[in-house]
């Protein structure tokens, strides 16, 4: 196991290598001089010259690439065109926000996504069966942008059920408001401030949940229809188990374990869809922080979010990877 | 006529009868698909013909009409600047479409070629570049999107790059699988014996064996596409206005919403529906290809 582990972690390395190129490369690609794509055509050539040499644009290429890995292995993302702080630190400020964002999200995907999963495989072509497809058509359909303007108007502006925007009404007040707001007034008992967060926070999470839980839901029809005919859950019959203990303990145990993949393979794409969700809620996370960055032409920053990204989808499909293993013993052989 | 092209007649015609029957038996199996090719049709045909269709030029601007609900003459009601959501939406249509469509195209071309070269070549070269691919599919393809179009800088056609190099690696990793399980076959050994040259099995041989499997993964890949390139467009990274698009009327719909919410209504609708007609189409024929998941239904 130790060994499988060794190795698979370290078969990421190129992969991580060419991503840092193609993430490096991204500023140089853009043609002509990128200094002046940024400041505009009305810049003078003092501001010119100050900004190809903040971002290293005088060195040659190689070393330019050089002091881009040395700087991304000890932690320095650049600076912000804008702000003039470094990415890394604003980037790990906004993170939380996001992070919250997708435990929702990912609660309510499974919340949706394992029931009708499991009723539409046990009940297949009854009504549950057909519901459950057209709404994971519909999840995988529909924009993300679109959706969530949708959900505003519905729950928001017409049954007022949610706040528009945002993370907590304005009228609350509260420091370190880019940290985790509604497990952080859980744990410390502020309860009226965490059903605040909860309430903002719900539909945004709706939004990514769409095309999470639908996902789930497909893809664990396809693996109970496949469980449900096997031997051992007749042999769990035989021995006279309960309907429940069945489903719990064999059926959907064994189902699981590829939907389990599924969703970490599409967890970074789910968290992909909150640069447009956050752009839509004003969710101050790090999607809307990229939006921000690119509409300023701030290219550090986008350079840096890009970064984080492409590490989140790596690592969550290394962690399937190994738990996987774990679950399957063959796939180490 | 002699004997022989009489013979290929006849295979001919029989191949052709035995494609015809089971697109017919494809068609009477899947009902949802039927539907999406319905769907689609109308779709296209509408955005096609939409001169015929709407009066309103979509980009004629009267401020005095502006926000209008649906009514009579406005079916889906008119936007901030007066504008025709109907044929903004007909003509949008063109835009979004043709965009999916030419991106498909080009990096099914580009992805196909690159795939199969590399697992009929192995080795080396086939290490490399599925190196380089798996470096692009480790991010994820929105962000990937997003980051090459603001790159680039904000306008349609480099929105279209930006997809179309999201694109190129998904057709060819598909392709190289199948390069690799077609290429060891004896009918491809058979064809090097006799001394074709590379070309030759590649375009020959080893291309119509793959072909089906691609043609479902297009026709999956271009609901993503069309979604995708919407995405840019609200952004802000793909069509500019006031060219009609539908992502970019979505967009300028969304500080409407609490008055008029219909103006983002009927270009995202659009978006839905194309895009759940394609997936209709080709989950379809997943199935189809795949005879596991054929039985299971």
């Amino acid at each position: 196991m130790i060994k499988y582990a060794t190795q698979r972690i370290f078969s990421i390395i190129p992969a991580l290598l060419l991503v840092l190129l193609i993430v490096f490369s991204l500023v140089r690609v853009i043609p002509g001089d990128p200094a002046v794509a940024i400041l505009g055509a009305g810049a003078t050539d003092s501001q010119i010259e100050f900004l190809r040499e903040q971002l290293n644009l005088n060195d040659p290429f190689l070393k330019q690439l050089a002091s881009y890995l040395s700087g991304v292995f000890s932690g320095d993302l650049g600076d912000s065109l804008r702000t003039r702080q470094p990415v890394l630190k604003e980037l790990l400020t906004r993170l939380p926000a996001t992070l919250e964002l997708a435990i929702f999200a990912t609660l309510i995907a499974i919340l949706f996504g394992v029931p009708l999963g499991v009723l539409s495989a046990k009940y297949p072509n009854s009504l549950i069966d057909q519901i459950t497809r057209v709404f994971s058509l519909i999840g995988v359909s529909a924009p993300a942008f679109w959706l969530a303007i949708i959900l505003q108007i519905i729950f928001s502006l017409r049954l007022g059920w949610f706040p528009i925007s945002g993370r907590l009404d304005a009228a609350i007040r509260q420091s370190g408001s880019s940290n985790f707001i509604v497990f952080n007034n859980l744990f410390t008992g502020n309860f009226s401030v965490a059903w605040n967060g909860i309430r903002h926070v719900i539909l945004p999470a709706t939004v990514l949940a769409a095309f999470y839980g639908a996902t789930i839901a497909r893809f664990l029809r396809s693996s109970m229809t496949e469980v449900i005919h096997s031997d051992f859950v007749r042999t769990a019959k035989g021995k006279g188990l309960s309907p429940l203990r069945i489903l719990i303990s064999h059926e959907l145990r064994n189902a699981l374990i590829p939907v389990v993949t599924i969703m970490g393979l599409k967890f970074a794409e789910m968290l992909s869809g909150s640069i447009l969700t956050e752009t839509v809620f004003a969710w101050p996370g790090i999607g809307r922080y990229m939006f921000e960055a690119i509409s300023m032409r701030d290219y550090p920053v986008v350079q840096g979010t890009t970064l984080l990204f492409a590490l989140i989808y790596m690592i969550s499909s290394l962690i399937v990877d190994l738990v996987y293993s774990v679950l399957d013993p063959r796939i180490r052989l | 006529m002699n004997t022989e092209t009489n013979l290929k007649y006849l295979k001919d015609r029989s191949r052709k009868n035995e494609t015809l029957e089971n697109v017919k038996y494809f068609l009477k199996r899947n009902p949802l698909a039927v539907l999406g090719l319905i769907v689609l049709l109308v779709i296209i045909l509408g955005c096609l013909f939409a001169p015929l269709l709407t009066d309103y030029p979509p980009t004629k601007i009267s401020i005095k009409e502006k926000l209008v609900a649906p009514n009579r003459d406005h079916v889906f009601g008119t936007d901030q600047l007066g504008r025709d959501i109907f044929s903004r939406v007909l003509y949008g249509g063109r835009n979004t479409i043709f965009i999916g469509f030419v991106v498909i195209l080009i990096s099914f071309t580009i992805g196909v070629s690159i795939g199969i070269f590399s697992g009929f070549m192995g080795g080396i070269v086939d290490n490399i570049i599925m190196r380089i691919v798996d470096a692009i599919l480790s991010f994820p393809t929105l962000v990937l999107a997003i980051t090459f179009a603001a790159v680039l800088g904000p306008n349609l056609q480099n929105a279209m790059i930006a997809v179309t190099i999201t694109m190129i690696p998904q057709f060819a990793r598909i392709s190289r699988g199948l390069a690799l399980s077609v290429k060891n076959l004896l009918f491809v050994e058979a064809a090097r014996s006799v001394g074709a040259s590379t070309w030759r099995i590649l375009r020959a041989h080893i291309l119509p064996n793959a072909i089906s499997p691609l043609f479902v993964q297009a026709s999956l890949n271009f609901g993503s596409t069309i979604l995708q390139t919407a995405s840019l467009g609200f952004l802000g990274l793909g069509a500019q206005p006031p060219m009609p698009e539908w992502g970019v009327d979505v967009s300028g719909a969304s500080q409407y919403i609490r008055e008029s919410p219909w103006v983002a209504l009927a270009p995202g609708l659009a978006i839905l529906i194309t895009v759940l007609a394609f997936n209709l189409v080709g989950d379809a024929l997943a199935d189809w290809n795949n005879p596991r998941a054929r039985k299971g239904n």
